[in-house]
């Protein structure tokens, strides 16, 4: 039997008829046409379906349809700012963070929660929280290269300290 | 994968619907065991009994005397992130650290780690060397087991139809006391463990071991405890030798199985060198507390 559920993506706010039993990613892609969260091994493996639950990073392969209802849900789609890349999708490219592109769309959304909760991170930092997600092309040291340098950008657009480190 | 979701916004809701569902409905906490397991084809359910949205099942509270207590769906992000815990209970914090990555971490929860009994549960031998309890209740009442004795086997569990848990309840740990946990595998995220260590010392005024328990994990079907080990240091000076005897005397304990993840006279072996490394971190916390 299927439910209407009011779901909150990327600021907009719409209904979407769907059963219960569904998970949250596969309405974003089939209900939603949101397919920049990859479907990789929908079990909780790979975090490719990573997407911001009331700002935290969730693996929506696993959260119920009605478990996001009423939440903020935030998307690779709602990631950039108007016509212009974030900070974070444009170091991924410079840097050769991106080579197949099915892990980037995860990856970013988990850096961007880390960023907002450590705007300063150290490689280790960055290599635990984003442990979870899998790549299988780049061997993760300029995906690493990549959260650092947005990090920065990040930090001198806001006016914050220079770097503290020089590593 | 075919379920209704019943979503009680109370517990006695939740408990009424799980005594009427009996077998055909699961309870769901973080949906990262349970949903899976659905989808693989390995259990159907008529209804699926979400949690999620029913008040006080979530959440972390610390008292001075009583200790930590928290909800059974308190997911492990939250315990690392907690002060409390991070204060008190190295080991349980410790263990969250290691579990899954970070987004796993979001939705995963205690309670549902111990419902779900894997023998390599993270999170079941720092609650069992802390001395846990968890709260049972169903429509007929409330008890109270503790977390050592409520895995009754791989996947099973005291809970009877129509149960669930609530409430963990961690005790205050006692003056001149440390814990502490490691676990072993392969890679350092997203696996499972091979073996896996809790301890929590207790000195006395000489610098004796007064009290200590120690848990093992992934080694047996159920959660084991150390009394060889425990019994050993009890009293005594915690020397490098009495460290290993421990040791020693822990992996004999064990009745680990041979799989993909690794041999049992392999597991036994780390299992042996995580103990000797456990008690003496435990210890040196619990020195460092004294000398506070």
């Amino acid at each position: 039997m299927t439910r209407q559920y009011l779901l909150t993506v990327n600021g907009k706010t719409s209904f979407v008829t769907t059963t219960p039993d569904r998970s949250l990613l596969d309405t974003l892609r089939d209900g939603l046409g949101l397919t920049g969260s990859k479907k990789g091994c929908d079990e909780g493996e790979c975090a490719s379906c990573t997407v911001l639950l009331d700002g935290v990073p969730v693996n929506s392969c696993l959260v119920l349809v009605g478990d996001a209802a009423g939440k903020s849900i935030v998307t690779i789609e709602g990631i950039a700012e108007a016509d212009s890349p974030h900070p974070l999708q444009k170091a991924f490219v410079d840097l050769g963070g991106v080579q197949c592109g099915y892990c980037t769309p995860g990856m970013i959304v988990s850096a961007c929660a880390l960023l907002r909760e450590q705007p300063d991170p150290t490689d280790e930092d960055i290599k635990f929280y984003l442990a979870g997600n899998i790549c299988r092309c780049t061997g993760y040291n300029k995906i690493t290269a990549a959260v650092r340098s947005a990090a920065e950008t990040m930090r001198a657009a806001a006016g914050s300290a220079p770097t503290r480190r020089t590593a | 994968m075919a379920f209704a979701v019943l979503e009680p916004a109370t517990l006695t809701e939740a408990l009424s619907h799980l005594a009427h569902e009996g077998d055909a409905g699961a309870a769901l906490a973080g949906g990262t065991d349970l949903l899976l397991r659905i989808r693989r084809g390995g259990r159907k359910y008529r209804s699926v009994i979400n949690l999620k949205f029913v008040p006080g099942l979530t959440g972390l509270a610390w008292d001075d005397q009583r200790g930590l207590t928290m909800g059974a769906l308190t997911t492990f992000r939250a315990i690392e992130h907690d002060p409390h815990a991070r204060r008190h209970y190295h080991a349980l914090v410790e263990a969250a650290r290691v579990i899954a990555g970070v987004q796993l971490r979001n939705l995963a929860t205690v309670g549902g780690n111990i419902g779900n009994a894997s023998p390599s549960a993270d999170s079941v031998p720092p609650l069992v060397a802390l001395g846990a309890t968890i709260e049972i209740a169903s429509t007929s009442g409330m008890r109270v087991v503790p977390v050592e004795s409520c895995i009754t086997g791989p996947g099973k569990t005291v809970l009877a139809p129509g149960e669930i848990f609530t409430t963990i309840h961690i005790p205050a740990p006692s003056t001149r006391s440390g814990n502490a946990f490691s676990r072993f595998s392969p890679r350092a995220a997203m696996d499972i463990g091979i073996a896996s260590v809790a301890a929590s010392v207790t000195l006395d005024t000489d610098g004796r071991c007064a009290d200590c328990r120690i848990a093992l994990g992934a080694v047996s079907p159920i959660p084991l405890r150390a009394t060889a080990s425990e019994a050993a240091l009890r009293g005594e000076r915690l020397t490098p030798a009495l460290a290993d005897l421990a040791g020693e005397l822990a992996a004999a304990a064990t009745r680990p199985i041979s799989d993909i993840r690794g041999s049992a006279s392999y597991r036994r072996a780390i299992v042996r060198t995580l103990t000797t490394r456990v008690i003496q971190q435990a210890a040196a916390r619990a020195a460092a507390a004294g000398a506070r």
